[in-house]
């Protein structure tokens, strides 16, 4: 665990879950599952650097902790132990699962899946917060609100609407 | 609940000075065409009141006939 902490520093897995969970935290509140001051709340604390509690991820986000869990199993590390979320979702095993069409992924169609895998991706343009991104032949838009630092050739992760985290 | 981490798809009936009025089964909402260029007809997938994605016609109609259907369980 401490050698992975070395690789992102001051990151907490509680805070490196959320990045990658935040473009999904808009979809929660318009399925009524959490309400917009909660999303606001957890934005904050992303935002801020404020700590995070991470028995709420665990009952905001729950189909993610299940499948987090069993990678944790298969890797026989503690499940919120940040080289089990980096591998998670910066290492394609969330992607994994929405290709073998897991659980409420079965029913989306390519483009849905497409768009909820996270892409690593090139900045090729920044205009204000948005950052135009390519990968593969994909072109697409993104926010640059977790990444304000990010500029033209850097390598980021995308997920939904958002780039993630920058990729050294 | 199906889509846990998927919103469901609208269709764009007007676009205006950067906008798309996107309406869905009736209920016709704004968001802003910033990140992804959209004419009407075109189905989307709008986060955070943004145009994040366009949906293939046949994907969409068949997410938005799934989630009228487990809207009624």
């Amino acid at each position: 665990m401490a050698k992975a902490k070395e690789e992102i520093t001051s990151e907490t897995p509680e805070r490196y879950f959320l990045k990658y969970a935040y473009p999904c935290s808009f979809v929660l509140v318009e399925q009524a599952r959490i309400s917009e001051q909660k999303r606001k709340e957890l934005e904050k604390k992303l935002l801020e650097n404020k700590p995070i509690d991470r028995d709420e991820l665990e009952k905001i986000f729950p189909a993610a902790f299940k499948r987090i869990r069993q990678l944790a199993g298969e890797m026989k590390k503690d499940a919120w132990g940040l080289a089990v979320i980096r591998e998670y979702f910066f290492g394609e095993k969330h992607n994994d699962f929405i290709d073998k069409s897991d659980g409420m992924y079965a029913v989306f169609g390519p483009t849905f899946k497409e768009l909820c895998k996270v892409h690593k991706a090139e900045i090729i343009a920044k205009k204000d917060n948005v950052l135009a991104v390519k990968y593969g032949s994909v072109e697409r838009n993104v926010f640059a609100t977790l990444v304000p630092d990010a500029k033209k050739g850097d390598k980021v992760t995308v997920h939904l609407a958002f780039a993630i985290e920058k990729i050294n | 609940m199906i889509f846990l981490c998927l919103t469901i798809p609208g269709k764009v009936t007007k676009v205006e000075k950067g906008f798309a009025i996107v309406d869905y089964s009736g209920e016709k909402r704004k968001a802003s065409a910033q990140l992804v260029k959209v004419k009407p007809g075109d189905y989307v997938v709008v986060q955070a009141k943004f145009v994040v994605q366009k949906i293939p016609k046949k994907e969409a109609l068949e997410a938005i006939k799934l989630w009228q259907k487990q809207k009624k369980k």
